[in-house]
């Protein structure tokens, strides 16, 4: 899984594929630094298509939430369905993180803080 | 003197009346013609012969005289010179019937014939007496002599073999027309069983079906339908004989007609759809037990729905075992029965077997039952299952050698051929082969008809784990990584057992490293944390050298039929 960047007018979009797990880690961390690094005023990860998540893979989205939280950056998940929302309801990180059930509604949200 | 014919020329009579005998098929054109020749041989008035007819016993009177034949006169049992003839089988001649105390006329008796002389003889077949013959006033004389009557009882024993040849050829010829309607009944009958093998992508249906008369009341079914399921099994209609093979055949076209609803309802529903349609068109009294199975090849479960019939049995590769499903009554009673299922994985058995009641409830020669002792025994066949139901019909069939079947037997065996799925991975544990785990529980899962979302749930927390040896067991520069994963499954769960070789943790580390989700600290025991959510029984421990975790996971339970 190679994580694809998609550079909006108003966000950043990581887009994710397949199975997203520990051999997928670092480059999806990779990315992910990068995203903070350029200090993008927001970042949605999508989800959509991806198959299967664990948890090394979700300590890379805390990780950016963290970063997020503190560089006052908007940041959501979109597209959580299926095995990655059981997955995603296991580690209870819907508590904290904004996740919207697609990538254009994260897009036309007025406010990402808003929807935690 | 009474009669002056010579012998020579009664003798020839007898021949020619012998002869008549044997070349005719009509009782009623025969015994005219032996009236009216026995009449001339004893040159009387008039000549009769008296058969019983009916359950009555009553004699019916065939006479010489026609008015006496179109008013179908009978003799009420026992009553009459006849009656008495009949009774005690031995001849009678007499002078003056007219005053003898055994006299007896009909009422129906219309003719102006006065009775004075009259010989009656008994038309024997040893000690079965067939009916009797008279003649009646002489031409020649007051009495017949005993000539006479010796020739009379001649004409009586030629008669009496021939009427026992006419019964014996009546009786031939309804049982061959019996024999030609059961025969095509059951040619009917077959007509709605389906084929008694067949193969249905990896699934083989089987069957033995041994009727107990030409026609019975068993039958056994089998549809595929259109999503892929498989419908199959045996029926038993009350009573026998054509009103079962008729209601056998209501049953069958029922069937078949309502097999595609198994798309959208369960077995259960199936069911008792099938008993309200059956209901509607079976006579009161009437009834059906059926056992059905409902295959899903490409879930691979399976549902079972009995209704007053043996319980089914699974083969698990080691035993045969009765499947405890849920009784329920038999179909056509009343349409406000509900019906029960119970479903399993379809590899819980690599062969199943439906049967009626009549495979357990054949006596052998001693009266002992099969199912006293010998099915079980039958039962042991432990060959994989290959052969096993021409094991249990040569067993079956040895047990009843000598005795007649009391009820039609059917069995239906369902074999899985589908290749069954490993059941243990061993690999070199590293982040690009995690994924070979997830695809080896993925398949195991899915042999043993596991839905998604638990198999989602045991391919995360293997993953976990997997993961954690990874990462923390084996440590970057270790050159041994094997690890293996062997999976189980038991009637309520499942059970994993994961082995490496690397630093393992304690079950007192697990209690401490496992934490709640927080975002308020960097992310650790996560992993720990999704391996306690998803298993019932988490166990690590050090056996020989290697680390052992141990995970199970009981099974969602099953839904209310």
């Amino acid at each position: 899984m190679k994580p694809t960047v998609r550079t909006h007018p108003n966000a950043v979009v990581i887009e994710l594929e397949g199975d997203a797990d520990l051999a997928t880690v670092p480059e999806f961390q990779k990315v992910v630094r990068e995203q903070m690094k350029a200090g993008v005023k927001r970042l949605i990860i999508d989800f959509t298509k991806v198959t299967f998540v664990n948890t090394p893979v979700w300590a890379v989205v805390v990780e950016y939430f963290q970063h997020a939280s503190g560089a006052g950056t908007e940041f959501a998940l979109a597209g959580i369905q299926g095995r990655v929302d059981a997955s995603f309801k296991i580690v209870r990180l819907g508590d904290f993180i904004t996740h919207l059930p697609t990538v254009e509604d994260a897009l036309n949200a007025a406010d990402l803080t808003s929807k935690r | 003197m009474s009669n002056p014919q010579p012998i020579a020329s009664r003798q020839s009579v007898l021949l020619d009346v012998a002869r008549r005998l044997s070349s005719t098929h009509n009782l009623v054109e025969l015994v005219d013609h032996i009236l009216q020749r026995s009449r001339e041989v004893m040159d009387c008035e008039v000549c009769s012969i008296l058969l019983p007819d009916g359950p009555s016993e009553d004699l019916l009177i065939r006479s010489t005289l026609d008015h006496i034949n179109a008013l179908e006169v009978r003799i009420p049992k026992g009553k009459g010179i006849a009656g008495d003839v009949y009774a005690t089988k031995t001849t009678v001649n007499i002078e003056d019937a007219l005053n003898d105390p055994r006299h007896f006329r009909p009422a129906s008796d219309q003719s102006e014939l006065i009775t004075h002389a009259m010989v009656t003889i008994p038309l024997l077949d040893g000690d079965h007496c067939l009916g009797v013959m008279q003649a009646i006033n002489p031409n020649n004389g007051s009495s017949f002599t005993a000539q006479d009557v010796e020739m009379f009882e001649t004409f009586g024993s030629l008669i009496a073999v021939t009427l026992m040849r006419l019964e014996s050829q009546k009786k031939a010829i309804l049982e061959a027309e019996n024999r030609q309607q059961l025969s095509l009944a059951t040619e009917i009958q077959n007509s709605f069983l389906p084929a008694p093998q067949v193969r249905l992508g990896d699934v083989v249906v089987e069957t033995f079906y041994e009727p107990a008369s030409e026609v019975g009341g068993d039958f056994y079914f089998w549809h595929q339908i259109d999503d892929g399921k498989i419908l199959i099994g045996v029926g038993d209609v009350c009573g026998k004989g054509l009103p079962a093979a008729l209601d056998m055949a209501r049953g069958t076209t029922l069937i078949a007609s309502t097999a595609h609803l198994c798309v959208s309802m369960n077995l259960a529903e199936w069911m008792t759809t099938l008993n309200k349609r059956l209901c509607g068109v079976m006579k009161a009294g009437r009834f059906i037990a059926i056992n059905a199975m409902l295959v899903c090849p490409k879930t691979r479960r399976v549902w079972l729905c009995c209704a007053g019939l043996p319980g089914a049995q699974v083969f698990d590769g080691k035993a045969w075992r009765e499947v405890a499903a849920p009784g329920n009554a038999p179909l056509g009673i009343t349409c406000a029965a509900r019906y029960a299922e119970m479903a399993l994985p379809f590899s819980t058995g690599r062969q199943w077997m439906l049967y009626t009641d009549g495979i357990l409830e054949v006596q052998n020669s001693t009266g002992e039952y099969f199912e006293d002792a010998a099915f079980a025994a039958a039962m042991q066949h432990t060959n994989d299952g290959d052969g096993f139901l021409k094991h249990l019909v040569e067993q079956w069939h040895t047990f009843a050698d000598d005795s007649s079947y009391q009820d039609d037997a059917t069995v239906l065996t369902i074999t899985d051929h589908s290749p069954p799925a490993p059941e243990e991975i061993a690999l070199s544990c590293h982040p690009d082969t995690l994924r070979l785990v997830r695809e080896f529980i993925e398949t195991w899962s899915a042999y043993h008809g596991l839905n998604d979302e638990f198999t989602g749930l045991l391919v995360l927390g293997c993953d976990e784990v997997m993961s954690n040896i990874c990462k923390y067991a084996y440590c970057s520069t270790s050159t041994e990584r094997t690890a293996t994963c062997r999976l189980a499954s038991a009637p309520d769960s499942v059970r994993i057992l994961i082995e490496h070789y690397g630093a393992g943790i304690t079950n007192e580390d697990f209690q401490k490293l496992v934490v709640p989700p927080s975002i308020d600290c960097r992310i650790g025991g996560l992993g720990l944390h999704v391996i306690s959510q998803i298993f019932d029984h988490v166990d690590f421990r050090r056996e020989e050298g290697r680390s052992v975790i141990e995970l199970v996971k009981s099974l969602p339970a099953a839904s209310p039929g």
